[in-house]
């Protein structure tokens, strides 16, 4: 069963707040598109005339029911705030938090990609164009063979052109980026046209799995070669489970976010149930059992969930303009193989 | 073959746009003023609004408050509803008293949260019904005085009032209110300006004059009780103040006397150690008196009080009064 699009779906992280715990893992609190506040706070009238930074943590996940997996991913906005602020992301990591990605809660030192608007018309084949970006004192968005994704794609995915390209040098003069690509454009593009220009993150392919099986037993094995495990997209939560031997044959399963997963015996394929979404965080195959197992013996594994993590980084100059719905719009694009 | 699909999120926040609904209305109950003409007022919430009004004076009090509300809000197939005040953050508790969805069907699995940025009150789904909601609110006092003046000359001259519309503004958020002219189907309002009181003893034996230098002076009755007797100390009124506010704006002193309660002592030169006691604060150094009670000779009173009764207090000092 191929992936719908419906079934890319983005979640808040666990942790939210302003210190250095915000992020962590997956929550199970879906991101709904238009939702206000659906990632960032409001900025009080306080706020904006003094400025700040925020970070807030969110991760693409495939809830595809068939456990597909999602290839050839991109992350890209499509869209920057209407307002004076200034919103980027970059890549995350499953479980990591403000902390370890910036210390002081303003500043980090990774790559951030965001979107900015086509500052002069272009003509097909061209391969040099500039992009109006919004503040690159603040934030660079475009690197030396980084992709690229220049549209005129009123909706992602509607009426319009969308061309992915390689950078081959961009130089900047204040808020202009003048980018030269490898190869030349296919389509021209307008100004006019609304033609936006994002960076893009590449991210690895997208799909539950389980690895890292390491087995504490005299006796007792377990072929994770032949019978792998089956994480669920939908339930699966990236975690360390730990599978203790109450007997010879049965066992308790705690993960490490999880907490308590219930028992299992070796004489049953065990899917421990996510209640979140009613759905097995993984299953254990029955057959994968060997050996002579005994009480107080584990099983351990990673269990790793069907999501990208991503930080969206929001700054706020002081004294930015009051706007009602500021909004800025971010994307995921895959292919179902 | 492989398949290319995609999804967007819009994100969306205000910047700000976390408006604060604000709300005038009527203070009723003590008002720290520097004037006693002056009416109070409340602006929901206490925030830092700029505060104005259309004619006469508003002055901020510096008063803050906060009251407890319960109210019941409906909401009408949505998800979010406001109060009628701002709740303060983490005062709200919500109790259910009915929902139904789209279908008509009873719904009992809905949870809410108080939303802090917007002030909204927030249901886990979309519904049709009515809420229970308790929370805190809290409030700044302004005081206002409307503008008067002399109407007329000689014999037939008055004194008239003008009132305001108030007017607060906060974050794009802007709220008035108008502000009536005194009931005029009453002829006259009355005021309490001032009291005079003096102190006096008591106990299961009879009532006595109270010593000049409590406790240790000289009792001023004959059979003053002995030192150490259970006692109880009472203040007596022996004249009341106050101004009556006609419906034209006109503004006139009287007083009330109270003559059987001039001191029980057995010398007639017996004279108690009067006070004055004022009902607003720093009455007497209100440089607005003049303006506002003009056909009301303050110095005149004053000047009675001290030689009606000798070494009166609180004369100087309206700070005095209670």
């Amino acid at each position: 069963m191929t992936i719908l699009a419906a079934e890319l779906k983005l979640y808040k992280s666990s942790v939210v707040n302003d210190i250095g715990s915000n992020g962590a893992g997956m929550s199970a609190n879906q991101i709904v598109t238009g939702v206000s506040n659906n990632i960032f706070p409001n900025i009080p009238q306080a706020e904006r005339l003094a400025g700040s930074t925020k970070y807030r943590k969110a991760f693409y996940k495939v809830a595809n029911d068939a456990d597909e997996t999602l290839a050839n991913c991109k992350v890209f906005m499509t869209k920057q705030t209407p307002s004076t602020d200034m919103v980027t992301f970059f890549a995350g990591t499953q479980t990591e938090v403000r902390s370890t990605v910036s210390a002081d809660g303003i500043t980090d030192t990774k790559d951030h990609y965001g979107v900015g608007d086509l500052n002069a018309d272009v003509s097909a084949a061209a391969n040099v164009f500039d992009v109006l970006v919004e503040n690159d004192a603040v934030e660079t968005i475009f690197r030396d063979g980084d992709e690229i994704r220049i549209s005129d794609q009123a909706t992602l995915g509607g009426a319009g052109n969308e061309e992915f390209h390689t950078i081959n040098t961009v130089t900047y003069v204040s808020n202009v980026a003048t980018i030269t690509i490898v190869g030349t454009l296919a389509n021209a593009f307008t100004t006019a046209g609304g033609t936006h220009v994002a960076s893009v993150l590449s991210v690895s392919d997208i799909v539950s799995s389980g690895d890292t099986f390491a087995v504490t037993s005299t006796a007792g094995t377990y072929d994770d070669t032949t019978y792998p495990l089956l994480a669920d997209n939908i339930g699966a939560v990236e975690e360390t489970v730990t599978l203790t031997f109450t007997s010879a044959t049965a066992f308790d399963a705690v993960g490490s976010i999880s907490g308590a997963m219930g028992s299992g015996a070796i004489g049953g394929d065990f899917s421990p149930n996510n209640a979140d979404f009613t759905k097995p965080y993984f299953t254990l195959s029955t057959a994968g059992w060997g050996g002579t197992w005994a009480t107080s013996d584990t099983l351990v594994f990673e269990v790793r969930a069907a999501s990208t993590p991503l930080w969206c980084k929001r700054h706020v100059p002081a004294g930015a303009t009051n706007v009602s719905g500021n909004n800025f719009k971010i994307a995921l694009r895959g292919e179902s193989i | 073959m492989a398949q290319v699909l995609s999804t967007s999120q819009q994100v969306s926040f205000g910047v700000g746009d976390g408006r604060v609904p604000l709300r005038w209305t009527p203070h009723f109950g003590n008002c720290v003023s520097t004037d006693i003409a002056a009416s109070c007022f409340r602006l929901y919430p206490d925030v830092e609004a700029i505060a104005r009004v259309s004619i006469g004076d508003l002055e901020y009090t510096g008063r803050r408050g906060q009251e407890y509300k319960t109210e019941y809000i409906t909401f009408n197939d949505s998800d979010s509803a406001n109060t009628q005040y701002t709740p303060i953050a983490g005062s709200v508790d919500v109790d259910l008293s009915f929902a139904f969805d789209s279908n008509g069907d009873v719904l009992v699995d809905i949870s809410f949260h108080h939303n802090a940025d917007t002030g909204e009150i927030v249901a886990s789904a979309k519904f049709t019904g009515a809420i229970r909601v308790e929370y805190i609110t809290a409030y700044r006092i302004y005081s206002y005085k409307p503008y008067v003046d002399r109407l007329g000359t000689g014999i037939s001259s008055g004194y008239y009032a003008e009132y305001g519309t108030l007017v607060a503004f906060y974050q794009g958020n802007i709220t008035t209110y108008t502000i009536e002219p005194p009931e005029v189907t009453h002829p006259q309002r009355h005021t309490e300006l001032y009291r005079v009181v003096s102190k006096y003893i008591t106990n299961e034996n009879g009532a006595w004059e109270y010593p000049d230098t409590w406790p240790a002076g000289t009792w001023p009755d004959a059979g003053a009780p002995a030192d150490g007797d259970a006692l109880s100390i009472h203040e007596r009124v022996h004249e009341v103040g106050y101004l009556q506010l006609y419906a034209s704006g006109n503004v006139q002193f009287n007083k009330y006397l109270a003559r059987n309660e001039q001191p029980k002592v057995a010398i007639p030169t017996y004279s108690p150690s009067y006070e004055a006691k004022w009902t607003g604060d720093n009455i007497l150094d209100s440089s607005d008196w003049s303006r506002e009670y003009a056909s009301v000779d303050l110095q005149s009173i004053i000047s009675r009080l001290e030689s009606e009764y000798p070494g009166i207090s609180g004369t100087d000092n309206a700070n005095s009064g209670s």
